[in-house]
Parts: structure tokens; C-alpha cells; sequence
């Protein structure tokens, strides 16, 4: 059982490393395939795990992990406790601009068994970027996963000059990720 | 036949264009100088270092133990992390000082060469895209002044209608009524002047007034006493009564005064030419001819 | 223009070969090796990565060391935070335009050494500073003529403003003047036409008056108005009705 921490291990040149945490495999699997076909100036490595902690044999295999994801099924209430319960398992560092929440199926509002205000509020206590995706629309994911490879760009450190810091959710309203 | 004309055309200005610009070809610069080895290995040196002092940082922060999230205040205290990471970085910038490139030539030349690339292909950009406004700048001026010109001509139309209604307006219906009246106002007070004369001529021969020795034996008279008046032709009397029933026809009535010779005025009554007031027997007026 | 098979694949072709001539001048292909100053910029590149990559894991190192603020409210510790960024962001830009220009110099002062060594490297970069200035004095000619057109444009757009609004006036006017018509033609005989047709009205009943009264006064001179040529011709005429000159 071992906390996960930003900056344990070098970084790889030119690459980052993105970790996806959610109860549904397919939403996984989904946005990383997503996030592999847009085209891109680096490497990115992606991990997926249905839960944090991570099994700890498989340690010295692991890269140096720049950003954490967390999917949230907002049709599903143990998808949210899920990850609640993994947040206990990460290092405060990655707080400071290397997580974020992805919530998924806002739309269909009869279907959600989780309330929209609980995930805003999770994200805002966590200082973390809160996203909101439909995943039965390609163009939507297809969006999130651009969004999440600019993020992690920053967060790998990448772009010089920016640092994961100004991602935080308090930087919403003093600076929009997006032009990054 | 005309599309083919037209193609050959196209090909023909194809042909002139790439040929105009060969000459103007920028020349490549990044690919003439020789492998600079020694740059290169500078570089990867420079790269060396700058990564085994990140090493040394890393290996400080694997010692301190990891850090979980609290129980209790998670958000405050990681607002408290996050100024503490904001000064630590700000400090970082803080210390930083302006750096060069490079001592090495070579490496500089590469970069001043890639620097002029890139001006030069910024500046095509900007160029071919500034043709393209200005060629669609043309197309839509012309589109504009033709549309320009056909205003005026709308306008010029629409003020033409304009002036012929206006003169429609003022002639045609104006002054031809007009016209019109006037004509038949003219004949008939020519006719009128006519009858007049006529008339006067008529009463003068027919009408005269009672005869001179008359007026004499009655001046004589009147020396002796008796007043006189000087009496009124009939042609006076017509005329007062036509003038009273005409520009009074609601009080045609003339009063009979001394003047006002008796047996003419019996002969009007009696032929029906002038009536009696029927409460006055002094006040006659005009038989009211023409109602 | 679209033209129908072969002349299309021929035209498809032109543009083609117009497009292959413009990338010419870039001459932007990208070789199967890559030439040593490309690997050069990578390297520079991965410079710049690494560098800030230290630049983060120092500051983590630092931030460990650092005493923690004392109790603040989570408002208080926002605004700090907004402080700090804004100072990050300042020193930030001042070290990068600093850097730019020291950069610049370098840049500068190398390429210029290496045009005086007059070899056939240095020609060719003269020889791409006289393209770039003979590129930035037509970009400018272009942009001037630009400016030219846009103000022809704005000159003409203002014209067809005006001719619009005087043509829309004068489509005013002319159904005014047209719904006027009719009643203008009715106002003028209730008017001018009025006045005038009550003046011939009086003038043509005076003249029946005038009539009857000749009538009557021949009758009553018992003149046999039969044997005078002129008295006859006017008494016949006075039998006509004088509303018949209307």
C-alpha cells in the first residue's frame, strides 16, 4: 500500500505520464485511446488503475506520474466513492495543479445518481479542475482529451515557463487553461 | 472549346508564375554548414549537467516521507500548500538571471538561421495573405461600385418619375381646369356685355324718361313751390334691382322712392318683371329668374 | 470554375503543381535525416524542458523547507495566493525580455560575423536578409494598398448609405405625391376650381336674369321685335338656356 507521489522519479524526455482512475473500464479506455490519436509535440504514457492504491509489485515498472485523472459515472454512486476513497491514497503535491475530475453523464439528468453540486464541490475543495463530458458523444471526448493533454503537457513540465501550480481550480477565474 | 481555352490559359499563367518565381526562390540556408559535432556536444553536455542537478533535487525529495490529505480542513490546508509552493517558485524566478544561448558559434548560427527562417515564413504568410484580402478587397470595391452604380441609377430614375409627376400634377390637372373655366367665364360675360348693351340700347330707344317740357312744367312748378326729383331712367331702376337680387338674394327688396317713376314701376309689376313684397306694398324686388 | 473529367483531374493537377511551387519557397520538406541544426534545436528544446523541470522539482525541494503561514481564513490564503501569482508572472516577463534581448544580440552579432567571413554560407544569408527586407517592403506596399482599398470602400459604402436613404425618401415622396393625387385633384375643385365655378355660376345666373328681364321689357314695349333684324337675332338668342355655354 504506497501513497503516490508527484516528482518520485526522474522525468522522461520530452514524455509525460497521465494516470486514469475510474470504476468504468470502458470510459478508461475510451478517453485514452482519444487522448493517443490526437496528435501531439510529445510522448504521453498513460496508466489506467480502477482504484487507487496502486499493487505495489509492480512499482519499479512505473513511470514518473505527472497528472492523476479521476472519472467520475455521475450514474453511479460507488464511481464516486470509489474515488473518494482513492484520494486518501495520493500525495498532497498532487493537489497543487496535478489533478483533475472528469464527470461524466451530466446530461441525462434523470439517469444521475449523483448530484452535480457534490462533484463542484469535490473539485473545489481540492483545488483540482473539474471537467464535464459526455461520453456517448465522440466530439466530446475526443474535446476532453485535448483539454487533458494540454493539461498534462503543463504538468509534465513541458512547457517552459508554465508550471502545473497555475492549474489549480482557483485559477479559473484569473486564467483559462485553454489558451495554454 | 472555350473550357479548354480557358485551361490553356490557366496553364499558361501557372507557367509564368512558377517561372516569375523561381527567381525570387529564398535561398535554404539550413542545410549548408557541416555537422557542427562540437556544438552538439556541448549542448548534450549542458543538458548532462542541468539534469544531474534535478537528480540530486529528486533524490532530496525521495527522503522526506510522502504526505496524504487530512482528515479535517482539507481545502485550507491545501490553499496553505499552495502559497507555500507559489512563494517557493516565486523565489525560484526570482533568482533566475538572463541567459545566454550559447558560447559556441555554431550553435548561435543555427539558431540565427532558424530565427530568419521563421521571419521569412511568417512574412510569406503575411504577404500571400494580405494579396488574398487585397485581391477579395478588389472583387467586393468592384461589386460595391456596381451596386453603387446601379443606386444611381435608381435614384436617378425615381427623381425623373418624381419631376414628371410633379409637372402631371401641376399642368395637366391644374392648369387645364383651369383653362377650361376660364374659357367658358370668358364667353359669357361676353355674352353678357353683349345683352347689356343691347338692353341699355333697347330701354334707351323704348324707355325714355318722361318728356323734357314735363320736367320743365314740373321745375317751373317746383319754383312755385313743389319739390322735385330728378327721376331715375328704367335702365338705373333694372339695374339696381338685378344688382340687389344678385348680391343680396336673401333681401332682393328695393324700397319705391319719389324718384322711382310710378308708371315704370306698374309696367314691371304688370308684365311679371318685378313682384310686390307681399306684407310691404312699398318694397318691390326682382322676379328671381334663374332659380 | 468546375469542368467535367479529364479537364477536371487537369485542373486538379494545375492547382497541385501551384500549391508544390509555393511550398517551394518555403522549402519546407521534411528530409529522411535530420540535418544537424535540426537536431541542434531539438537539443536546444530539451534545454529549455530540462531546465524548467529543475526549476520545478528546486522549487518542490524549497517549498518542503518553508514555514508554514500561520493560521490564515481560506479567503486570506486565496488572495495571498493571487498575490504570489501575479508576482510570478511579473518577474516572469522581466526575465524572459531580458533574455530575449541578450538572446537577440547573440543571434544577431553571430550571423553578422559569419556574413564577413565571405564564404558561400555567408552569401546565402545575405542573400536571405535582402529576401526578407525585399518580403517586409512588399508586405508593407501591399499593406498600404490595403488601407487605400479599405477606405475606397468605406467612401463608396458611405455613398450607397446616402443614395439608399435619398432613394427611399424619394419612393416616400412619390407615394405621397401619388396617394396626393387624388386628393389634391379633389381639394382643388373643392379650392381654387371651387371659387372659379361659383364665379361663372353667378356670372351665368346673372345672365338668365338678364335674359328674362329683355324677354319681359320687349314684351311690355309691344315693339314687334320681328321687323328689327338685329332686335330679332338677339331675342331669339335669349330663348337659349345660358347654363348651355358650361
Amino acid at each position: 500500500m504506497a501513497t503516490l507521489r508527484p516528482f518520485d522519479k526522474m522525468p522522461m524526455l520530452n514524455a509525460a505520464a497521465l494516470l486514469l482512475v475510474g470504476t468504468e473500464e470502458s470510459h478508461r479506455e475510451q478517453l485514452a485511446s482519444a487522448m493517443l490519436k490526437e496528435p501531439k509535440t510529445f510522448e504521453v504514457k498513460i496508466h489506467m488503475a480502477q482504484s487507487l492504491p496502486l499493487p505495489y509489485e509492480r512499482e519499479h515498472l512505473r513511470p514518473r506520474f505527472d497528472m492523476v485523472v479521476f472519472l467520475i459515472n455521475l450514474h453511479s454512486q460507488f464511481s464516486l466513492s470509489t474515488v473518494l476513497a482513492s484520494l486518501t491514497h495520493l500525495d498532497v503535491n498532487f493537489f497543487l495543479g496535478k489533478v483533475c475530475f472528469v464527470a461524466i453523464g451530466g446530461g441525462q439528468v434523470k439517469h444521475c445518481m449523483v448530484d452535480i453540486a457534490t462533484v463542484k464541490k469535490l473539485a473545489d475543495t481540492h483545488l483540482s479542475t473539474l471537467l464535464f463530458s459526455e461520453f456517448d458523444s465522440e466530439d466530446d471526448v475526443t474535446c476532453t482529451a485535448r483539454r487533458l493533454l494540454q493539461m498534462v503537457q503543463i504538468c509534465a513540465g513541458l512547457v517552459p515557463g508554465i508550471s502545473a501550480l497555475y492549474l489549480g481550480s482557483f485559477m479559473n477565474s484569473t486564467l483559462q487553461t485553454d489558451q495554454f | 472549346m472555350d473550357k479548354q481555352d480557358e485551361l490553356l490559359k490557366e496553364a499558361e499563367t501557372l507557367a509564368r508564375y512558377m517561372s516569375g518565381y523561381q527567381h525570387e526562390l529564398p535561398p535554404d540556408i539550413s542545410k549548408t554548414s557541416q555537422a557542427p559535432e562540437e556544438a552538439r556536444e556541448e549542448l548534450l553536455q549542458q543538458c548532462e549537467e542541468i539534469w544531474k542537478q534535478m537528480e540530486e533535487c529528486q533524490s532530496k525529495l525521495t527522503m522526506s516521507g510522502p504526505e496524504t490529505l487530512p482528515e479535517m480542513d482539507v481545502q485550507l490546508y491545501l490553499l496553505m500548500m499552495q502559497v507555500k509552493a507559489l512563494t517557493a517558485e516565486y523565489e525560484q524566478w526570482q533568482k533566475r538571471t538572463p541567459e545566454i544561448i550559447s558560447d559556441n558559434q555554431d550553435v548561435l548560427l543555427a539558431v540565427g538561421k532558424e530565427e530568419l527562417d521563421k521571419v521569412a515564413r511568417e512574412l510569406e504568410m503575411v504577404l500571400s495573405s494580405v494579396q488574398a484580402k487585397n485581391k477579395k478587397l478588389k472583387k467586393d470595391l468592384e461589386k460595391e461600385q456596381n451596386w453603387l452604380d446601379g443606386q444611381q441609377k435608381l435614384v436617378d430614375a425615381l427623381t425623373s418619375r418624381q419631376d414628371e409627376l410633379k409637372n402631371q400634377l401641376s399642368t395637366f390637372s391644374e392648369k387645364r381646369v383651369f383653362q377650361d373655366i376660364a374659357n367658358k367665364l370668358f364667353k359669357v360675360r361676353a355674352y353678357k356685355e353683349e345683352l347689356l348693351s343691347a338692353l341699355g340700347d333697347f330701354l334707351e330707344e323704348h324707355f325714355p324718361l318722361p318728356e323734357e317740357q314735363e320736367n320743365q312744367s314740373k321745375k317751373k312748378k317746383g319754383q312755385s313751390g313743389k319739390k322735385t326729383v330728378p327721376l331715375m331712367t328704367l335702365h338705373e331702376i333694372l339695374e339696381i334691382l338685378i344688382n340687389k337680387l344678385m348680391t343680396t338674394p336673401h333681401d332682393p327688396y328695393i324700397v319705391i322712392e319719389p324718384h322711382h317713376w310710378p308708371p315704370y314701376i306698374e309696367m314691371l309689376l304688370r308684365y311679371g318683371i318685378a313682384l310686390r313684397h307681399p306684407e310691404d306694398p312699398n318694397r318691390i324686388r326682382l322676379e328671381a329668374f334663374h332659380q | 470554375m468546375e469542368f467535367p473529367e479529364p479537364l477536371g483531374d487537369m485542373q486538379e493537377l494545375s492547382r497541385e503543381l501551384h500549391r508544390v511551387s509555393l511550398l517551394g519557397a518555403c522549402g519546407q520538406e521534411s528530409p529522411e535525416e535530420e540535418a544537424p541544426e535540426l537536431h541542434l534545436h531539438r537539443l536546444l528544446r530539451l534545454r529549455e524542458q530540462v531546465k524548467h523541470q529543475r526549476l520545478e522539482v528546486q522549487a518542490v525541494n524549497e517549498a518542503s523547507e518553508e514555514i508554514s503561514p500561520e493560521a490564515l481564513s481560506s479567503e486570506k490564503l486565496s488572495e495571498i495566493a493571487k498575490e504570489l501569482l501575479k508576482d510570478i508572472e511579473d518577474v516572469k516577463v522581466s526575465f524572459q525580455n531580458k533574455t530575449m534581448v541578450l538572446q537577440r544580440m547573440q543571434i544577431v552579432n553571430a550571423l553578422l560575423s559569419k556574413i564577413q567571413e565571405a564564404n558561400g554560407e555567408s552569401k546565402l544569408i545575405q542573400e536571405k536578409f535582402t529576401h526578407i527586407l525585399m518580403l517586409s517592403s512588399s508586405v508593407m506596399n501591399l499593406q498600404q494598398e490595403t488601407r487605400d482599398l479599405e477606405e475606397k470602400m468605406y467612401d463608396i459604402r458611405k455613398k450607397r448609405l446616402v443614395l439608399k436613404e435619398q432613394g427611399s425618401a424619394k419612393m416616400l415622396e412619390i407615394q405621397t405625391m401619388k396617394s396626393n393625387w387624388k386628393a389634391n385633384r379633389e381639394e382643388m375643385k373643392n379650392e381654387k376650381i371651387k371659387r372659379l365655378h361659383k364665379v361663372l355660376k353667378e356670372e351665368i345666373d346673372s345672365v338668365t336674369v338678364l335674359q328674362n328681364v329683355f324677354q319681359n321689357i320687349i314684351l311690355a314695349s309691344h315693339v314687334d321685335w320681328a321687323k328689327y333684324p338685329q332686335l330679332k337675332d338677339i331675342v331669339l338668342r335669349l330663348e337659349t338656356n345660358a347654363s348651355s355655354f358650361v
